[in-house]
């Protein structure tokens, strides 16, 4: 008996020891191998594979599989095997993928964690260049020791609004003020605009943030522990609570619910605008036809300045193999022509190429929404490329925002406490 | 050794290989790493003894403060949800088991087919009844004039407490259930009856002869329950993401935020042996008192 526990425990921890040797070394080796196999792949006249992965879930992914698949029929020397998966950054970081389709704000921590190769000679051999693209790009994929993404588009906050509520899109704060009075909420039921527990709020208060003025970056973190903020935070409470331009404890996505419901017996509210990510048009489009309308969103604060947020190409800096970095390169060669990158706004996107976006314009009724977000790319404002960027929002996000828009006539006294803890654990964050 | 004895060792063997393999030794190595400076993304980065402990217990560190709103969060969550899971299972029971024969299956069922829901269809049918805006409840009240404004159920505390704790009833009170009928079921009869002639009443009898005989089972529930509460995480995660302001974000939520999203394996192993230790912490005592109480009774 003894016997046989000591053989099951001996052979309990062989297995168990080989399983850590595979995945403590799993990087390596599977770099080393694909490697190897791509190596000797090109040499056999097989395709040299791309493993390729996104996020594009939702209705946008069908459009990125057309631009991989025309890549993938164009060529007979590489082929590009894409996962679209919702855990996408989960499994990048645990599995091995050669590229990957990044976030504008999360390649700040990807390349201060190591995790991007850098991508200069692939843009060379790809006849690409960063002057190809919009200036806003290069806040977020150039960094001190190179260029570490491709850009690929933007997305910004956008303001639909129903045409048979509001007659001319509200371009100011006093517009919205202007719209309560007409639609008189009190008694519809209708308000200007609906402010939302989560969905898109970080857009919002960055909204305030960004057309304040104010400046939230300070030695390598996000600094919300200032006068400035605390009011720019303030003004968002006072439209909720003193302007009663939206109703007050509305739950997780309402602008959108709010924007697309009809009001019914004041049992729930409705919105006339929602700012909210361009992502949400085919939904508004099926609901309100050739009454729905877009615009930028409204100067709530000094001057106009908006939200965004961008996709990217990026490449893993597992890859060293010259084959798949030339697969890369020549991927990167097929998709960035005016006529394979318009399929990127077909899908409700905004590219970001600049001969893209030229060819998009001589079809402008086409694509409504790139077209609002064309005319106000040099307006966006897109997270600071700081390192753990997301992480370091995220108690504003949760505990702040959440103060500020439950807590009628919020003071100053009541906000700075909680400012000044986003700002410390913003600070122990950019330091991991 | 017996050749009776040598073929169960067999039977027990995939159980024991995959105890080791997919418990023992991941508990030994999440331990490992909560003594080291470890990173999901860059692996191992040294030996640190104890710090990672001493950072989430004493410092005035960002894992500090989640950590023990996590727990707030969490014990808030198991005081709400154990008595009602556990005393009205027991309610549900004793009912069905007074129920005449031929309907008692198809109640049993009634009651227990919530638990065979997922946790993502629980979460979407109640935050559709429970919405501030536009919900079902909300509707439904306000029409009836029961009241004049929506209540806040999923957007503002105390309410999404309210909210949380009944869906989770409503979604795992079968399995407790169905645990106390097959208690009940085992009582003897006759004894019921010995006690109807003696003139005892619904009380004295779920006191003296129910309760004594199902004791077993309760300690049972109560601790599963207990243990079950502590590691909550689909319900506020899908009905609520951890708000409104992270007050119903629990323990679990904020190890996996650290270990997923901070990359962070050494804070995040420590944090789920510390949480380990703490509901080992709270059965033993649960156990302990339950079981003084017995000696008591029994002089």
């Amino acid at each position: 008996m003894k016997k046989l526990i000591s053989m099951v425990t001996a052979l309990a921890l062989i297995g168990s020891l080989l399983t850590g040797c595979q995945s403590g070394s799993s990087g390596q080796s599977m770099s080393g191998s694909s490697a190897d196999s791509a190596g000797s792949a090109a040499g056999n006249g097989e395709k040299v594979k791309i493993s390729f992965i996104d996020g594009f879930t939702g209705g946008d992914g069908a459009y990125m599989k057309k631009i991989i698949d025309g890549f993938n029929a164009s060529q007979d020397k590489y082929e590009i095997d894409e996962l679209t998966t919702a855990d996408e950054y989960v499994k990048f970081k645990s599995d091995d993928f050669d590229m990957l389709v990044i976030h504008s704000d999360w390649i700040s921590t990807y390349h201060g964690d190591g995790l991007l190769r850098e991508l200069s000679d692939v843009y060379k051999a790809a006849g690409i260049s960063l002057d190809d693209f919009h200036s806003i790009t290069t806040s977020y994929t150039k960094y001190d020791d190179g260029i570490y993404a491709v850009p690929l588009g933007l997305y910004a906050n956008t303001m639909f609004y129903n045409k048979k509520l509001v007659k001319t899109a509200p371009k100011t704060y006093s517009d919205l003020v202007s719209l309560r009075d007409q639609l008189d909420p009190e008694k519809s039921g209708i308000y200007p605009m609906a402010v939302p527990l989560t969905g898109d709020h970080q857009w919002l208060y960055m909204t305030f943030l960004t057309q304040y003025g104010v400046n939230f970056v300070k030695d390598g973190h996000l600094n919300f522990d200032t006068e400035e903020a605390c009011n720019a935070f303030l003004a968002l409470n006072k439209l909720i609570y003193n302007d009663r331009l939206s109703p007050a404890n509305l739950g997780a996505n309402d602008h959108l619910n709010a924007f697309m419901k009809n009001v019914k017996d004041k049992t729930n509210m409705q919105a006339a605008v929602a700012l909210m990510g361009p992502w949400n048009y085919t939904a508004a489009k099926e609901k309100y036809g050739d009454d729905l309308g877009i615009a930028a969103i409204p100067v709530l604060g000094k001057e106009l300045k908006v939200p965004a947020g961008g996709h990217n190409f990026a490449v893993s800096s597992k890859v060293t193999d010259q084959g798949k970095l030339d697969g890369i390169a020549a991927f990167f060669k097929y998709a960035y022509q005016p006529e394979v990158m318009k399929i990127w706004a077909d899908a409700g996107q905004t590219p970001v190429h600049l001969k893209t976006i030229e060819y998009i314009k001589q079809n402008p009724d086409q694509y409504p929404v790139s077209m609002v977000t064309f005319d106000i790319l040099d307006k966006c404002e897109i997270l600071p490329p700081l390192y753990n960027v997301r992480e370091q929002i995220k108690y504003a996000n949760e505990t702040v925002y959440n103060m500020v828009i439950k807590t009628p006539n919020l003071t100053k006294e009541q906000l700075m406490p909680e400012l000044k803890k986003a700002t410390e654990s913003a600070a122990e964050l950019a330091q991991q | 050794m017996k050749a009776g004895k040598k073929v169960s060792v067999f039977f027990i063997l995939p159980f024991v290989l995959f105890f080791i393999l997919f418990w023992l030794v991941p508990f030994f190595y999440g331990f490992y790493m909560s003594l080291h400076n470890f990173s999901l993304i860059n692996g191992d980065r040294g030996f640190i003894g104890v710090d990672n402990y001493i950072k989430i217990l004493f410092s005035s560190s960002m894992y500090h403060s989640s950590f023990f709103l996590g727990l707030k969060n969490t014990l808030i969550f198991v005081a709400l949800s154990v008595p009602p899971l556990v005393l009205l299972s027991l309610a549900l029971a004793l009912l069905v088991d007074n129920l005449p024969n031929k309907v008692k299956g198809l109640f049993r069922t009634i009651y227990f087919i919530s638990y065979s829901v997922s946790v993502t269809a629980v979460a979407s049918i109640f935050i559709w009844m429970l919405k501030g805006n536009g919900g079902y409840l909300n509707n439904l009240l306000m029409n009836l004039k029961i009241t004049a404004a929506p209540i806040p159920w999923l957007e503002s505390q105390p309410f999404v407490w309210i909210s949380l704790t009944i869906a989770t009833v409503w979604w795992t009170i079968g399995y407790n259930m169905m645990l106390f009928i097959n208690g009940l079921n085992e009582i003897d009869v006759s004894i019921y009856e010995a006690s109807a002639i003696d003139g005892a009443g619904f009380w004295t009898k779920f006191v003296s002869i129910t309760m004594p005989n199902i004791k077993n089972i309760f300690f049972f529930v109560l601790m599963t329950t207990i243990i079950a509460s502590f590691n909550v995480y689909g319900q506020p995660r899908l009905m609520t993401a951890g708000g409104p302001g992270q007050t119903t974000k629990p323990l679990i939520m904020v190890i996996n935020s650290a270990i997923m999203d901070q990359n962070n394996m050494g804070i995040g192993n420590a944090m789920a042996i510390l949480m380990g230790l703490i509901i080992m912490a709270v059965s033993l005592g649960q156990y302990f008192m339950t079981k003084e109480k017995e000696k008591i009774r029994i002089k």
